[in-house]
């Protein structure tokens, strides 16, 4: 059974929030990242589903945003995940829930995962769109 | 008149056939049992105590022969060695006698006991005898009737008692009636060179002559059985710690004390990581039970046994013994369980004791690496949220990376990132840098520097834990990264960074030694004795002023260190008059917040720290000292929760020295 599971790395709550230069998000700068804790929630379900059912489970973990989410991928990997996919976009923080769907459909797409994970929202944006069970969601993204 | 003895006098030279069949039997069940143990001793994983020999037979000779870490205890170590001395001296005058009729005299025809040597032997054995003998009856009564609290008594205690009591008494009345026949009547000055063995003859005299030596033929044999089942019984009972105890100080940690086997994390080949069986540790993990004595010095000090936690240090190495003689296979933490694993502070009192160098504190711990490499165990669910902190920003508290150097605002600092030239790097820790109470110790540091013309560098939000907790916890992952940092960034400034100096006594002991491994090779210093040194050079004048204290000797700087002297000279120097605790100097007490603890909530038994504020109440003074970050916040808790605020504050060296600085004047920086 392939579980995949979608985390999003933040930036840690105690962090001093500055704007950043172009004033569209906050600036890096400073700021300390760690996985966002609903998603860490879903990678301990995962895990927890995967020490019940054994051997036959493979769980990959998928995360997007610049080089820094690596670090972010690690950790889960350290909680008990087979394998991570990191999809490579520095821009990531300025996209839309529906792109981040996306982006998420097109590399599931075909890999034939029978459940997929995720946290209920991140800490940084609070959007809480594509992963949510509202019937709104219901019809698939692209 | 002859000044010697009849060798095999009664016996007759007949006995020597049988008696050297017996006695080689009993080498070789001595031997046997020794070897049978060997394979249990190699499920252990290899370790070379081969090296530096000549440094090795010097620890035995020191700690076997001259008994020096027995005799840490005073009165029990006394009746110990003088016991063993005395037997030895037996022993060896046996051998003597060996050496002469069956060997020099047999072959040669040549005899040494005689004369005046033989009358220095047989008193040098008389008197030994009567010194074992007495040693012997001290040893008893304090085992059997003063028992001392802790000390377990095993059926081996018994069979040893009784053994050593038969040997010396046997000896005395063979000797006795010996005498009875050929010296007491016929040889009166010889006599006198045996006083005890003269006093059983005394005893004897009423039995006529051939009843002395049928009494004599029967207990030649029955001493000869006494003592070969002496030397049989060794591999098979507590005695076996004469032979395991020796190997023992051979086999020493020469190592720098404190010093961990750093984890190849890389080793893409490991499967297990800490100890999970007997056979994830060493080879000497073993052997240590095998050396122990249940003296249970180790227990009486251990912080964690003292306030009613389940570990004892004692108890622990036992039970890899027992695991490893019985159940090789059996998992090691869930037999030592890890509420015991968890209530060490590291704090190493249970391995300075220690009368047969026994290693704890690192067995401990690489037990805790299972739990928390394999099995992702902690000691808490507070310190899983530690752990945490530490991995998103380097400090326990969870607070901004990038506020770690803002402690030093205002103040005569340099960030090294800002690229001043500077004396010292300060590297500050988490407590100085992010604890209220600790940032005073951190500023007091700093004003001592500047007035004594020190230029002082900081790394600022660049710095990071550097690791000890989560090390001492069994996270060597997370030890290694924060290094690794760490070493990266001071490395960036390594031309400008010739000292390195900390305030805390586990930064110091991590970065002087621990970090040697990972590539550091900076000289580093505890703020303690840069401060002594900088007095000592005159770079530094102070203006005392009268103060009573007691000090703390944390057990990083202590114990481990062995920085003693200097921190009491620099609060004399202060004006300081000390009160000693009645744990001090090598014997202190544990704060409670070493091995990680500080992280931790103790939840079982008393709390440590309120054990050591009251030591220190007892003595009075009004000032408990400490120079250790941990120390301190400890002893802050500790104060407030007994409720003796009113008569005990608690301050950092640090704060005293730069309360005193002749060229400022009095600031309220602390006590």
């Amino acid at each position: 059974m392939k579980i995949l599971v979608c985390i999003k790395q933040v930036p840690d709550m105690e962090s001093r929030f500055k704007p950043d230069g172009a004033g569209l998000w906050f600036s890096e700068q400073d700021l300390a990242f760690r996985v966002n804790e609903y998603d860490e929630y879903a990678v301990e379900e995962a895990v927890q589903l995967r020490e019940q059912l054994g051997d036959a489970v493979d769980l990959t973990v998928l995360s997007i945003g610049p080089d820094r989410v690596v670090e972010a991928l690690k950790k889960v990997l350290a909680m008990g995940c087979d394998r991570a996919v990191h999809v490579q976009d520095p821009q990531a923080a300025l996209k839309d829930p529906w792109q981040i769907a996306a982006i998420i459909a097109a590399f599931a797409r075909d890999k034939g995962f029978e459940l997929i994970f995720t946290g209920m929202q991140s800490q940084d944006r609070g959007s809480a769109q594509w992963a949510s069970p509202s019937p709104s969601s219901s019809a698939s993204p692209p | 008149m002859e000044v010697s003895r009849e060798i095999y006098w009664n016996v007759g030279h007949v006995v020597v056939l049988p008696m050297y069949l017996f006695a080689f039997a009993a080498i070789a069940v001595f031997i046997w049992g020794f070897y049978r143990r060997t394979s249990t001793y190699r499920l252990g994983k290899s370790l070379n105590r081969f090296d530096h020999l000549p440094q090795r037979f010097w620890l035995v000779a020191r700690n076997a022969l001259v008994q020096l870490r027995v005799l840490k205890v005073l009165l029990p170590g006394s009746l110990h060695s003088l016991f063993f001395w005395g037997f030895g001296v037996l022993f060896i005058g046996t051998l003597l006698v060996m050496a002469q009729s069956d060997f020099f005299d047999l072959l040669f025809h040549i005899k040494f006991l005689q004369g005046g040597f033989y009358e220095f032997f047989s008193l040098a054995l008389d008197l030994a005898g009567l010194v074992a003998l007495l040693m012997l009856g001290g040893l008893l009564v304090r085992r059997f009737i003063v028992r001392p609290k802790g000390l377990e008594t095993i059926r081996d205690d018994y069979l040893v008692h009784a053994l050593l009591f038969a040997i010396l008494l046997t000896g005395f009345v063979i000797e006795g009636v010996r005498m009875a026949v050929t010296e007491i009547g016929s040889n009166p000055d010889l006599a006198r060179f045996s006083p005890v063995g003269y006093l059983f003859a005394e005893a004897f005299r009423g039995l006529s002559a051939s009843q002395l030596e049928s009494l004599h033929k029967v207990l030649w044999w029955v001493h000869f059985f006494l003592a070969m089942s002496f030397i049989a019984a060794i591999p098979f009972t507590k005695l076996r710690h004469i032979f395991t105890a020796t190997a023992n100080y051979f086999f020493s940690d020469l190592s720098p004390k404190g010093t961990l086997a750093t984890i190849d994390l890389e080793d893409e080949s490991a499967e297990q990581f800490g100890a999970a069986t007997v056979s994830d540790l060493t080879w000497k993990d073993i052997f240590d039970a095998d050396a122990c004595t249940s003296c249970k010095r180790c227990q009486d000090r251990c912080p964690a046994w003292s306030t009613d936690k389940p570990l004892s240090p004692m108890k622990v190495v036992q039970q890899i013994g027992e695991v490893a003689f019985s159940a090789p296979e059996a998992n090691l933490c869930e037999t030592v369980t890890s509420d015991v694993l968890w209530s060490c502070t590291t704090c190493r009192a249970c391995q300075e004791i220690c009368p047969v160098s026994i290693e704890h504190v690192n067995k401990i711990i690489e037990m805790r690496r299972n739990l928390s490499l394999m099995e992702g165990a902690f000691a808490g669910d507070e310190v899983r949220t530690a752990i945490n902190n530490f991995e998103v920003n380097g400090n326990p508290f969870g607070l901004a990376y990038a506020s770690r150097g803002e402690w030093a605002e205002g103040l005569d600092v340099q960030l090294m990132e800002e690229g001043a030239d500077v004396d010292i790097l300060y590297f500050a820790g988490c407590y100085a840098s992010f604890d209220q109470r600790n940032q005073e110790v951190a500023r007091s540091f700093v004003k001592i520097c500047n007035s004594a013309g020190v230029k002082v560098g900081i790394l600022g939000k660049e710095e990071k834990c550097c690791g000890e907790p989560a090390r001492k916890l069994g996270n060597e992952y997370l030890y290694q990264t924060m290094a690794q940092e760490n070493i990266e960034t001071i490395k960036v400034y390594g031309g400008r960074v010739r000292q390195i100096v900390t305030t805390c006594p586990h930064c110091y002991n991590t970065l002087a030694r621990d970090y040697q491994d990972l590539g550091l090779t900076i000289p580093v210093e505890h703020s303690t004795t840069f401060i002594a040194r900088l007095l000592q050079e005159g770079r530094l004048t102070l203006t005392p002023e009268p103060f009573e204290f007691t000090y703390h000797d944390s057990c990083y700087l202590g114990r481990y260190m062995d920085i003693f002297d200097q921190p009491r000279a620099v609060l004399a120097a202060a004006g300081g008059r000390l009160s000693e605790m009645d744990k001090s100097g090598p014997e202190s007490f544990c704060c409670g917040g070493g091995g990680g603890r500080i992280l931790a909530d103790e939840t079982l038994g008393r709390r440590i720290n309120e054990e050591r504020v009251h030591m220190a109440e007892d003595t009075s003074a009004p000032l408990l000292v400490s120079n250790c970050p941990f120390c301190l916040t400890m002893f802050e808790d500790g104060i407030k929760t007994v409720g003796c605020e009113e008569r005990l504050r608690a301050g950092d060296l640090a704060e005293i020295v730069a309360a005193r600085l002749a060229t400022t004047s009095t600031e309220e920086t602390g006590p």
